[in-house]
């Protein structure tokens, strides 16, 4: 799917292609922003309109302008902020681009005055404009700000799921211990007991901490609303008779008036059948129940209010403990820091006694920063977000915002479209009352064909228009029909797959039925074709891209499956991470490394994880779940796949102390390799396709690393982190998609469709029950201003008594499937269906539309419906050039227009019952068509696809582990001439040393024992090193012949100093032995010819002279560094290289030939930079208990027989 | 850099006419397996390893993935970055040592924590240094685990804890009177002690890590690289703990010392060389500038990550005041990196140091599945671009380098510059 761009032309990156111009309504705004200095500019939108277009464009001109006026920062001026995360992505590249645009097409008058070099200068501080992106990263900066000032010790991490989950358990958990919340934390959790499909106490307190920020709550307004929401359930107070119950069912059912206080005779038909229904004993019973309830219900409310105040402490204190707030919260701090005490008397510590004057500077610098604000997708801020803007906005400021109200769907999360929309109708946003105040509504959309158009409008209109559907809820929901600005052509652009339905609508059998054509079949079939013969191919041929977009996740494996069996290559992204066998796998090695020697936690990896499939449990239990044991006593016993598993978890268990240290992400992937998981040679996670099997070990160490940050959690710390996830996977983040770049079909849900666009929209799995999973299933409500907690399920009510209408009879929370929790919670009922399935009366009443129950719970229900069409306006307005819906031929069903997308799309496409064929739709003042063909089934269904790209085969890492003993041996990179014989001799013998940079030991004779020489705390290499650095060191002094031969104070303090460098304090008697030794070595060399060339006052003597080069062995390279002890210039030119070798023993031949190669090294290198060697003598000199001088016969390129000797090993 | 000069911080980057190959992958960790599937696949054509060089903006985020990515196309790496030694062994063994000695009582796990980390004894206090008997087996110390007491004791009573606990055999109880015996904590018996750890794992720590290791030494080397490291430590620890006792800001305990070595080792000293002729080099872009390499991969050229928005905390107006060399800021030296025009030379660097070809990588997605926008680097050069089928050739089974590469390696040297 590609973001929706809206416009007609080009890409706007400039280059040869015509510029896009505004136009319209997105003009006439735009000359109205910039013709005041301040105001409020909204653009109300319609899909394709090309908000975001606009949005940039004012953006780019905006920080244009202020660059030609004089301001050298612009980009700190403009603040571009929007709700969608992709879409927030794209901010800063697309007014890179516009400017670009606009200057090199003269755009605005502005761009004029702009050079080449100063666009390109301005476009790369807008790449570091601080205030683009997300609202939550723009609040999130503020935050940053201040976030020491109110207890944080250092920024803390925003958003971090596992942290925040952790957070709440903690402050739970805390309650638990705390003998003042216990007893009431256990009356709620009977109350409220957990259920696969029930919140918990633990996340009901959650949500409502999360609400009370969201609305900025004390928990004192949170109670009344509560309170509120129960009494609109007992609109008499505690019912004291059962004519109370009976009232309370008519005005649910009914609507309207207080009912009858006198108690007297029966006003309505609900009453009537109520007080039919329930007769003698059983009204006692029932008013008792419901009196009980009615008790319970109010202790439940004080319970969970008075738990959540603590709760609510408990958070402040956790989140600063851990680091991690999430993105309400830093709304929140925001909003409640700039307040301050003073405003806000809700407000406890940190936040009450923070320095005023560093809130006014904060807020200061933002203020002034901030001259201008644009707000994309304006309909989706939140309560808490709009009061956190509005501390940064003045009335001085300029604030564009677009949005579209018809496109608000994120109520669930607390957005409130209401603020956007008093922003157009009244001109007040952000706390200010704009004195200027501008509104445009854009109904041409750029984003779709005439036809496509047409068909949404056919759709739309009727369900925008209907009291039981669009415009059911608060908002209002007028519609302006789509007129689509692109051209069309005579092709159908309106598809129906169109298939026999089996089973129940939005069911598993009706979307991939087994042995017969289901909706997703029919909709594969159908796209498969249409890519094949030509129908979803543009007009080079090639294919269109496509994307299927799902209200919910149920179907898609169903879809998938139907989508992968014609071929498809689809991209999705639904599944839970966690619930995947290899990182289950993964989790599972990581708990057992806490402890691998414990045979129970071996017992569990083994029984436990999805390793239970590869291994027989029989043989490890006999052998006390001993790995060694098994791999060792019966190597029968296990197979090759199995044995290699064993030695990859012996692998991680002998290197089990490592993971203390390193970060998670590193050592799950240790996992990873360990047990071959990513290729999974040894089948322990076949369940997965490869590609999205590695998809997901990459997004689960991905996931580790980000949840981890800077901190470091060895396993039992992982694993305590994870435990949500584990738990309940489809809380935790989902598998990423696999299908990298190529794929055929995308999926999405439409929330993640948001912003975006694609040529072929597919609307999937319609017939799932709009009511489903609605507030009469939850036992905590909060919607807007509504807050409610439902009544507890745990009181005594008389099952056997009914209540009619409804099936839950006074109160019965139920399994969550049925349409209603009885007469004093929510319903998913139809006032019309309520009376009529009691009664033949009439259902045409004007109230027939309205939902049973009470008023303020009805109204949460509406809101979610009508929001619930407003995401099918959403999905079906992505689409650009062609829309497909899939709709049954059988018309058996029940009509449920009110209540299933699948029906509502029927009627808008008058879709025949049986259609098999392609029709035309008339439409009546459509502003596109007066008539569009609807293509049913329309591609050749005998169709094979051309492949243009081959399938590919997996990635390599999907089906080969990485074999480290695959690695090309060891090549030393840096070597010395004098070690490189041991080392090209015997490299692995001595690489350890080698890398240590220590001496590498060749065979030696034994030290004579007459000596004098102790070696009571240095060894004979450390003597001989000592005692060649004080020969050097003495030359180095330039002490002369008689003062060496007479051993004066001049050599022995070159002795003492070569003793004193060691790191070693040496004895007397030792010192005193190696200067004995010391002066026969002396006496040696001045023997020497060495001595005579250097004590000739002709030649120029240098000590320790470097020698480096290069060697090129087949096609490594190999870094040659030496030392030279002595080079001797004669004044001829004749050159000594010497070097001096202190023996403690007679040389052995493999000592001598060390030293040949060191001298045919020193060759090489003077080869190597090229010096003519005819002059050059070079030599070792042995001095001490053998006295030789070796001179080389081996040639200079046995250096490269020697390192080939090396690479061929 | 003079006031005027700020424009040339977005001059288009003046570089040499080396082929731009842009490789996308869709995540960050395909990303790292395409950069090293091209490196093997240009070395498996005959590029000599030391003809390529991997460069990114920032290893961190990059290191992990594109270490695992190398083993996987079988290429030795290494990462020209410095030494973490803290999560090093002999590092690790070091700290777990004074934590044993550290207080009047430890628990289980702290008292067996160095011998997981192969405590041996020193050569000159133990037997044989060659004794397979040392280090102690990793699953011998797990088994310990199990079988010895939970909950603090002085080291004399771990000793007799450990006597009487069966199947715990007298190599425990060796390291239990070692720690018993330990002398108080001064600068000279810290040095000695300690020095005598790390000498028991040179002598037989390390070639544990050298036989499980692969031939291309890749722990081996880490772990040598940290034992010459942490032998400096000790030495350092012994002046150091002196100077802090002589202060009085620093307890005799051992506590102290373990406090004291931490702050030690995370003062992170140069970079060492590293010594596998037949490694991949990868560096961090800062490093990249006196490189010379005929085929360089920049990895992660996507927007925010490289360039990285500027962390300067001086306000931008007062930056861009500097930079313009205006008024009395004048006189103030400006900061490219202000306006990102160090990521910038960073990567014509990059460009730069390459003799023929320059691939550049980068994702597409974050692991939530948000887009991520190619970054604005790469609008000054021309690239040619890898089409998702031949990155999917290049990283699957057969490493077929694509079309665009190909014919750089096959061209000669028609793509030398000058």
């Amino acid at each position: 799917m590609t973001a929706g761009r809206g416009e007609t032309v080009s890409d706007g990156g400039g280059g040869d292609a015509a510029p896009l111009r505004l136009r319209g309504a997105q003009r006439e705004i735009r000359d109205a922003y910039f013709a005041s200095d301040a105001g409020l500019f909204t653009l109300d939108c319609v899909p394709g309109a090309g908000k975001s277009v606009v949005a940039h464009h004012i953006a780019a001109e905006d920080i244009l302008r202020r660059y030609a006026a004089g301001d050298p920062t612009p980009e700190q001026h403009v603040a571009v902020v929007s709700f969608n995360r992709d879409e927030a992505a794209d901010i800063v590249p697309a007014i890179r681009d516009r400017l670009r645009a606009i200057v090199e097409h003269e755009i605005v008058p502005a761009a004029a005055d702009v050079s080449e070099a100063e666009l390109r200068y301005l476009q790369q501080r807008v790449g570091q404009a601080p205030y683009a992106g997300t609202i939550d990263g723009f609040l999130r900066g503020i935050f940053r700000e201040f976030a020491g000032d109110i207890g944080f010790d250092e920024t803390p991490s925003v958003g971090n799921d596992a942290l925040l989950k952790r957070v709440h358990r903690d402050c739970y958990e805390s309650l638990r211990d705390d003998a003042e919340h216990d007893q009431r934390l256990r009356d709620l959790e009977a109350a409220y007991p957990d259920g696969e499909y029930d919140e918990g106490v633990g996340e009901m307190l959650s949500d409502a901490l999360t609400y009370c920020r969201d609305r900025r709550l004390s928990t004192e307004a949170f109670r009344s609303e509560l309170e509120r929401t129960r009494d609109a359930a007992y609109p008499d107070g505690k019912p004291d008779s059962f004519d109370a119950i009976a009232r309370s069912v008519e005005r649910f059912v009914e609507g309207g008036g207080d009912g009858s206080e006198d108690g007297g005779e029966p006003e309505s038909e609900a009453g009537e059948r109520v007080r039919e229904a329930v007769t003698g004993s059983d009204r006692d019973r029932l008013l008792g129940a419901d009196r009980d309830l009615y008790d319970a219900w109010d202790a439940r409310i004080d319970d969970f209010c008075r738990v959540l105040s603590a709760y609510r402490t408990r958070y402040r204190d956790a989140v600063r403990e851990y680091g991690a707030v999430s993105h309400t919260d830093v709304a929140y701090l925001v909003d409640a820091y700039f307040d301050g005490p003073e405003e806000r008397a809700d407000l406890s510590e940190p936040l009450r006694s923070v320095d005023d004057s560093h809130r006014e500077r904060v807020l200061r610098t933002y203020r002034s920063r901030i001259r201008s604000l644009v707000v994309d997708e304006a309909q989706d801020v939140s309560a808490v977000q709009h009061a956190a803007l509005s501390h940064v906005v003045t009335s001085e400021s300029r604030v564009f915002a677009c949005g579209d109200g018809l496109q608000g769907i994120y109520l669930w999360r607390h957005a409130d479209p209401r603020w956007f929309a008093a922003a157009t109708t009244e001109g007040t946003y952000l706390g200010v009352d704009w004195d200027t105040h501008e509104n445009r509504s854009a109904t041409t959309s750029y984003r779709c064909v005439p036809d496509v158009a047409a068909g949404i409008n056919a759709i739309a209109e009727p369900v925008f228009a209907d009291p039981a559907r669009g415009d059911l809820g608060d908002f209002d929901a007028s519609y302006p029909r789509l007129d689509a600005a692109r051209d069309g052509d005579d092709e159908p652009a309106v598809h129906v797959s169109s298939f026999d339905g089996v089973g129940h609508p939005g069911s598993a059998t009706w979307a991939n039925p087994d042995g017969a054509v289901g909706e997703a079949n029919m909709l594969a079939t159908h796209l498969s074709r249409g890519l094949a013969d030509g129908t979803f191919r543009d007009d080079d041929g090639d294919p269109l891209g496509v994307t299927v977009l799902f209200r919910r996740g149920t179907r898609m494996a169903e879809y998938e499956e139907a989508f992968t069996a014609e071929g498809l290559r689809v991209r999705t992204a639904t599944d839970a991470l966690f619930d995947c066998p290899a990182v289950e796998t993964v989790l599972a090695a990581c708990e057992w490394l806490i402890a691998p020697g414990s045979p129970k936690r071996t017992a569990k990896l083994l029984t436990e994880s999805p390793l239970c499939a590869v291994f027989d449990a029989a043989s490890f239990e006999a052998r006390s779940w001993d790995l060694d044991r098994v791999l060792d006593d019966d190597p029968a016993a296990v197979g090759e796949a199995q044995r290699r598993i064993l030695r990859g978890l012996a692998r991680l268990r002998d290197r089990s102390d490592a993971f203390g240290r390193l970060p998670a992400s590193a050592y799950a992937e240790e996992v990873i390799e360990a047990l071959a998981l990513r290729a999974d040679t040894h089948g322990c996670a076949d369940e997965t396709d490869p590609d999205q099997r590695v998809a997901n070990l990459d997004a689960l160490v991905e996931t580790l690393s980000e949840w981890e940050g800077d901190g470091r959690y060895p396993p039992s710390e992982l694993i305590d982190l994870v435990e949500p996830f584990r738990e309940d996977p489809g809380v935790g983040p989902s598998q990423p998609s696999a299908a990298g770049a190529a794929y055929d079909v995308e999926f999405r849900t439409v929330h993640r469709s948001k912003g975006d666009q694609d040529d072929v929209v597919v609307v999937a799995d319609p017939g799932f029950d709009v009511w489903s999973r609605g507030p009469h299933t939850r036992r905590f409500v909060a919607q807007g201003e509504v807050a409610g907690l439902a009544p507890p399920t745990n009181t005594e009510v008389p099952g056997d008594v009914p209540v009619p209408p409804f099936d839950g009879g006074l109160y019965d929370a139920g399994d969550g499937w049925g349409r209603d929790a009885g007469l004093r919670w929510a319903t998913a009922r139809w006032r019309d269906s309520a009376v009529d399935s009691e009664s033949d009366s009439p259902s045409d009443s004007p109230d027939r539309d309205a939902l049973v129950g009470p008023d303020r719970l009805r109204r949460v229900a509406g809101n979610e419906r009508a929001e619930a069409w407003r995401l099918l306006y959403v999905a079906l307005t992505r689409a650009r050039d062609h829309l497909v819906v899939p709709l049954p031929r059988s018309g058996a069903e029940t009509d449920l227009t009110r209540d299933r997308w699948l029906d509502a799309i029927r009627d808008g496409l008058a879709f025949p019952r049986g259609g098999t064929d392609s029709y035309g739709l008339r439409l009546d003042a459509d502003p596109n068509r007066d008539a569009i063909d609807i293509g049913v089934n329309d591609a050749d269904l005998f169709a094979r696809r051309d492949r243009q790209t081959p399938r590919l085969g997996h990635n390599r890492v999907a089906e080969s582990p990485p074999r480290r003993d695959r690695l090309d041996p060891w090549v030393p990179r840096f070597l010395s001439p004098s070690t490189m014989y041991p080392l090209t001799e015997d490299a692995d013998r001595h690489a350890l040393a080698h890398l240590l940079g220590e001496p590498l030991h060749t065979e030696t004779n034994e030290v004579s024992g007459d000596l004098p020489l102790r070696f009571d705390r240095l060894g004979p290499e450390e003597v001989g090193t000592c005692l060649h650095d004080a020969l050097t060191g003495l030359v180095a002094r330039g002490v002369d012949e008689r003062a060496i031969r007479t051993t004066g104070s001049e050599a022995r303090a070159a002795f003492d100093e070569a003793v004193n460098a060691l790191p070693k304090s040496v004895g007397v008697d030792e010192r005193e032995g190696m200067f004995a030794f010391f002066e026969a070595v002396l006496g040696d060399f001045l023997d020497s010819d060495l001595w005579e060339r250097i004590a000739d006052p002709k030649t120029e003597v240098g000590i320790e002279r470097s020698l480096d080069g290069l060697v090129e062995v087949g096609d490594l390279e190999v870094e040659i560094h030496g030392r030279a002890d002595f080079v001797v210039e004669s004044p001829t030119g004749e050159r000594f290289v010497t070097d001096v070798k202190i023996a403690l023993a007679e040389p052995t031949p493999e000592t001598r030939r060390r030293y040949e190669l060191q001298i045919a090294a020193y060759a090489f290198l003077a080869e190597q930079s090229g010096a003519t060697d005819a002059s050059v003598r070079r030599t070792v000199e042995t001095f001490g208990a053998a006295r030789e001088t070796t001179a080389s016969s081996w040639p200079p390129d046995i250096v490269h027989r020697r390192l080939r000797r090396l690479l061929d090993r | 850099m003079t006031g005027a000069d700020r424009l040339a911080l977005s001059r288009p980057i003046d570089a040499p006419a080396t082929t731009v190959v842009e490789m996308a992958s869709p995540t960050r960790r395909d990303e790292a397996r395409s950069a090293m599937a091209a490196a093997a696949a240009l070395r498996d054509r005959g590029v000599p390893v030391r003809d390529l060089a991997v460069a990114v903006r920032d290893l961190d985020p990059y290191e992990e993935p594109l270490f695992r990515a190398a083993l996987q196309y079988e290429v030795a790496p290494v990462f020209w970055t410095q030494l973490r030694v803290t999560r090093t062994r002999p590092y690790a063994l070091v700290e777990s040592v004074c934590e044993a000695l550290a207080g009047n009582s430890v628990d289980r796990e702290t008292l067996l924590r160095p011998l997981e980390l192969r405590w041996s004894p020193a050569t000159a206090t133990g037997p044989d240094p060659r004794s397979a008997e040392w280090p102690i087996e990793p699953e011998a110390v797990h088994r310990a685990a199990e079988l010895l007491p939970d909950g603090p004791r002085s080291p004399p009573e771990w000793v007799e804890a450990i006597e009487s606990a069966d199947g715990v055999d007298d190599r425990f109880r060796r390291f239990a009177e070692w720690i018993a015996a330990a002398p108080a904590p001064d600068p000279a018996s810290v040095a000695s002690l300690l020095g005598e750890a790390v000498e028991g794992y040179v002598d037989r720590g390390l070639s544990e890590t050298k036989a499980a290791d692969s031939p291309a030494l890749l722990d081996t080397e880490t772990d040598a690289r940290a034992v010459v490291r942490v032998r400096t430590l000790v030495r350092q620890l012994r002046h150091k703990f002196a100077d802090r006792l002589e202060a009085g800001t620093l307890e005799r305990s051992w506590d102290d010392v373990a406090d004291l070595a931490g702050v030690i080792a995370t003062q992170r000293p140069g970079r060492r060389e590293h010594s596998n002729a037949r490694a991949l080099d990868v560096f961090e872009a800062n490093d990249v500038w006196a490189l010379d390499v005929p085929y360089v991969i920049a990895v992660g050229l996507t927007a925010g990550e490289w360039p990285r928005p500027s962390q300067s905390v001086l306000p931008p107006e007062f930056q861009e005041a500097v930079l313009r060399g205006e008024g009395a800021s004048g006189s103030l030296a400006p900061q490219p990196a202000w306006v990102g025009g160090r990521d910038r030379d960073q990567f014509a660097d990059a460009i730069r140091a390459a003799g023929r070809c320059v691939v550049v990588t980068r994702h597409t997605r974050t692991p939530d599945g948000d887009d991520v926008a190619r970054s604005p680097l790469l609008d000054h050069v021309d690239t040619r671009r890898v089409s998702e089928e031949a990155r999917r050739r290049l990283v699957g089974a057969d490493q077929e380098l694509p079309p665009a590469l190909r014919e750089i390696v096959d061209g000669g040297s028609g793509g030398d510059r000058e």
